[in-house]
């Protein structure tokens, strides 16, 4: 807990000089002509009249009571303009989530326990494709193909709502969670070979445990514990990934917002995106950490006794 | 959270001197050897040097007549503009030859930059142990789990948009994949009796870190920088796809399929090949950093 806030306030810093590295925010929201009386009057507003400690301070405690300020571009609050793509944002995230586990856990048992068959060498060409084509690339294949030419999708935007846009999500949440899933089972394959090998599992069979029960209560709880460290890297992956795939296909998300506002330099919708963004890392990380714990009891015992 | 490796033990066999060539270059190793992905790498590397010597046409050669013209096999197809032409009556094979470059670069740049630091930071983090380790290890994870889009794009927004910009962006998750494995190995490293001995014998932490650990550590150092090639192709195509990479005119692949985006509906091929270009060249990065890893360095296989 000490470590995240530690780490949570060493971003800030940077947030901060980075944010203010970029120029004076009143010069930014004033037009170019305006005359000395008019920055002097917006510095006082804002606050950057004052020393870099105190502006921190201010800066800080804006963040943590998400108050974020009026966009330069749209003169509205930014919490207001960023609540609905939140949550645009978060319902793709949780289809592609979805579409990840049903596909990736079965897919990697299947080609670790048929190892060198047929199948498992097509779930190996798939995934190393899926590994090595960008993104928004597949995202634009896709949508030639199935928008385009076979007219069977919409080519972006996220639909009227409501259960008729299903068909809007086909398409961003394969492309979101290709590349997911393809390092999920990859992982998942190797990580349960490398289980399969081990003398408990010999003993195991040794002593008449059926194959299904090696299989899924031996090997696939054992092999999940290399995937849950790298759980944390792949929380960026996919925030990354999504700001790519709501670019593609017109989604009206956080992502592509941000995209927009490093056009237009909106400073005020920059830094509370990735303050946001910075904190639900932060915290997905304390979680997978604790999870960690759950799975593992090697690890809980470790950390009980000093 | 890496899983170490057990310390060395206590009885020292003989140090296996780990040369490169003479054990992976032989011909057991290299019969199965993926010669595909080899080739297409050597031609990656050769069209990033001599590319605008290759170009069918001159890369920026512009033509309203030409606009939109299919690839040379479809009907209305001109077999001067092979892969076809863009909006702008380019064509599309020679800036896919001529775009090579800018990802060579940037690989090149990125990785050198981004192994260096990292490693260096690893040996020290591994070496010293103690609080110093914690908190680089802290930092690194840190650094490792925040997007790196995120991070490319607010940086754009302070610097401006450029080479240097995606250098330095993928620099800072790069450092922190190499100082987390370099740190690990010399966990191990630095128990072997050659260590202690040498710091019997008065070497400096400096002469052990880079005369000793170093050079045993060199192999998971390649291994990493192979897989992480294609990585950083893809990060640098991304950047440019979202108009925050190397800025036109020069050609960049992320940037040719970001300007077909628009014709999606009518001419595809704009957009089609340079990525069919990425994928093949991440996809033989990736096959072959596969290879170099099983035999150089098989207990990498969680990389």
């Amino acid at each position: 807990m000490l470590q995240a806030f530690v780490t949570l306030v060493l971003f800030m810093i940077i947030l901060f000089v980075a944010t203010r590295a970029a120029g004076d925010p009143a010069l930014l929201i004033l037009p170019a002509d305006a005359t000395p009386e008019q920055i002097q009057m917006a510095r006082e507003r804002i606050g950057t009249d004052r020393s870099y400690a105190e502006q921190f301070l201010f800066f800080a405690r804006d963040m943590a009571t998400l108050n974020f300020g009026r966009s330069i571009v749209y003169r509205e609050p930014v919490l207001d303009l960023i609540g609905g793509r939140i949550a645009a944002s978060l319902k793709l995230q949780f289809t592609s989530l979805v579409l990840i586990l049903v596909t990736a856990f079965p897919l990697g048992v299947y080609a670790a326990t048929h190892r060198g068959r047929f199948g498992d060498h097509v779930v190996r060409l798939v995934a190393a494709l899926s590994q090595a084509a960008p993104g928004f690339w597949v995202g634009l294949v896709l949508m030639a193909i199935f928008s385009v030419k076979l007219g069977w999708l919409p080519a972006g935007g996220i639909g009227p709502g409501g259960i008729e846009s299903w068909k809007h999500y086909v398409l961003p949440t394969i492309t979101t969670s290709l590349l997911l899933i393809a390092s999920l089972t990859r992982l998942l394959r190797s990580s349960m070979l490398e289980t399969l090998d081990s003398e408990f599992v010999k003993l195991a069979r040794a002593k008449g445990v059926s194959e299904t029960a090696v299989i899924w209560v031996h090997v696939f709880r054992n092999a999940l514990l290399p995937i849950m460290t790298f759980m944390a890297i792949w929380i960026g992956t996919a925030v990354s990934g999504s700001v790519v795939v709501e670019v593609v296909f017109d989604w009206p998300g956080i992502g592509a917002m941000f995209v927009d506002s490093i056009g237009t330099r909106d400073f005020p919708v920059i830094q509370a995106i990735v303050g946001l963004v910075a904190v639900s890392v932060l915290t997905a990380n304390l979680v997978v950490d604790l999870m960690y714990a759950v799975v593992d009891p090697r690890i809980r015992l470790a950390a009980s006794s000093p | 959270m890496t899983i170490e490796m057990q310390p060395a033990t206590t009885l020292e066999q003989p140090v296996p001197q780990r040369v490169l060539v003479p054990r992976w270059l032989a011909w057991q190793n290299l019969r199965r050897l993926p010669l595909l992905p080899l080739l297409v790498v050597a031609l990656f590397v050769f069209i990033s040097i001599f590319g605008e010597w290759l170009t069918p046409r001159p890369f920026n050669e512009q033509s309203l007549r030409l606009r939109f013209l299919p690839p040379a096999w479809l009907e209305g197809g001109n077999i001067q503009y092979l892969l076809g032409t863009d909006n702008l009556g380019r064509d599309v094979l020679s800036r896919i030859i001529v775009g090579a470059q800018a990802s060579f670069i940037v690989a090149i740049a990125a990785l050198a930059f981004g192994s260096a630091m990292g490693s260096l930071i690893g040996l020290a983090s591994g070496y010293f142990g103690g609080r110093l380790d914690a908190f680089i290890m802290r930092a690194a994870d840190g650094m490792m789990s925040f997007p790196l889009v995120l991070a490319a794009l607010l940086l754009v927004a302070v610097i401006g948009p450029g080479v240097h910009t995606v250098v330095i962006a993928t620099s800072l998750i790069l450092w922190a994949r190499f100082a987390r494995l370099i740190r690990s190995e010399v966990l191990s490293v630095r128990e072997r009796d050659f260590v202690k001995l040498s710091r019997i014998a008065g070497s400096s932490n400096i002469r052990i870190m880079l005369v000793h650990i170093l050079p045993n550590v060199l192999n998971s150092v390649v291994v990493l920088l192979t897989l992480q090639l294609g990585f950083v192709i893809i990060v640098e195509a991304t950047l440019s796809f979202l108009g925050a990479g190397v800025p036109p005119p020069t050609p960049t692949w992320g940037q040719m399929v970001a300007g077909g985006r628009t014709y999606i509906e009518t001419a595809w091929w704009i957009s089609l090949f340079p990525g069919l270009a990425i994928a093949a060249v991440v996809l033989s990065f990736n096959l072959l950093g596969d290879w170099l890893r099983d035999h150089l360095d098989p207990k990498l296989r969680q990389l």
